[in-house]
């Protein structure tokens, strides 16, 4: 992808997107069985010149993982990390745009909604039925 | 880079290794007189796909620590936090296809410049 807008596009041109603004959009992966799991695009910044993205997608509320866990959780994961953002743990990985292959950017996304959803419901909430 | 090996050799012949465990494939780079160290750990998803998983060592973890650093989490423009055996360090996993010598070398800077900022803050 060569910037924010390309991603963009390309996501919109392959899933219904359910929210969206200027920095971020947001759509629904479907799981086989009828579940669903929203996930994130957020455009974060840069850092040393580079653009990054993060595929993100809501778990639990902070009150509800002690943060030694979360860490401690982070340890076992591959793609993604637990973060706090805005009062809420997240699963979050960061990308770097310019040389972002649609594969590996879509390997992200399902990477985080799988592991997203199991970390959901080990920490007491469940999925979305659609 | 192509594969694990090809990472190995360029870490090597760039960065130096310094201390290196086959069972855990772990890899610890440091370039010209920078004596701090990221470990590379070589993962594989379930479907296959190879990760290298750049860690850089912050502090000790203890409640209060991993409860401030947690807080801080979502601050970062890359990367996480992770406790690995009773130590907080910064993380950030790349597909091994797409890493290049010069996102490694970003994700080298990066991963000093944080630890070693987080570390003052702790």
């Amino acid at each position: 992808m060569a910037d924010w807008s390309e991603l963009r596009d390309y996501v919109a041109s392959n899933v219904t997107v359910t929210r969206d603004d200027s920095d971020a959009i947001w759509f629904d992966v479907r799981f086989k069985g009828g579940n669903v799991k929203e996930v994130g695009l957020i455009r974060a910044g840069e850092l040393g010149g580079v653009s990054f993205v993060r595929v993100q997608t809501a778990v639990c509320p902070e009150s509800a993982i002690d943060p030694a866990d979360a860490l401690n959780q982070n340890a076992n994961l591959v793609v993604g990390s637990l973060v706090l953002d805005s009062g809420r743990v997240v699963l979050r990985q960061s990308l770097r745009i310019d040389d972002l292959q649609p594969d590996a950017f879509d390997e992200a996304v399902v990477a985080i909604a799988t592991v997203g959803a199991d970390l959901e419901r080990e920490f007491g909430h469940t999925q979305t039925q659609h | 880079m192509a594969d694990w090996n090809s990472l190995r050799t360029y870490v090597a012949s760039h960065y130096g290794v310094w201390r290196e465990s086959p069972g855990h494939w772990l890899m610890t780079a440091e370039r010209d007189s920078d004596k701090r160290s990221l470990g590379i750990l070589h993962k594989t998803l379930g479907n296959g796909s190879e990760y290298a998983v750049f860690q850089a060592s912050i502090c000790r973890a203890t409640p209060e620590t991993a409860r401030r650093i947690f807080l801080r989490s979502g601050e970062l423009v890359v990367g996480a936090y992770v406790n690995q055996g009773g130590v907080i360090m910064w993380k950030h996993s790349v597909r091994l296809d797409a890493l290049t010598p010069s996102t490694l070398h970003d994700l080298y800077v990066t991963a000093m410049s944080v630890s070693s900022a987080d570390a003052e803050a702790v």
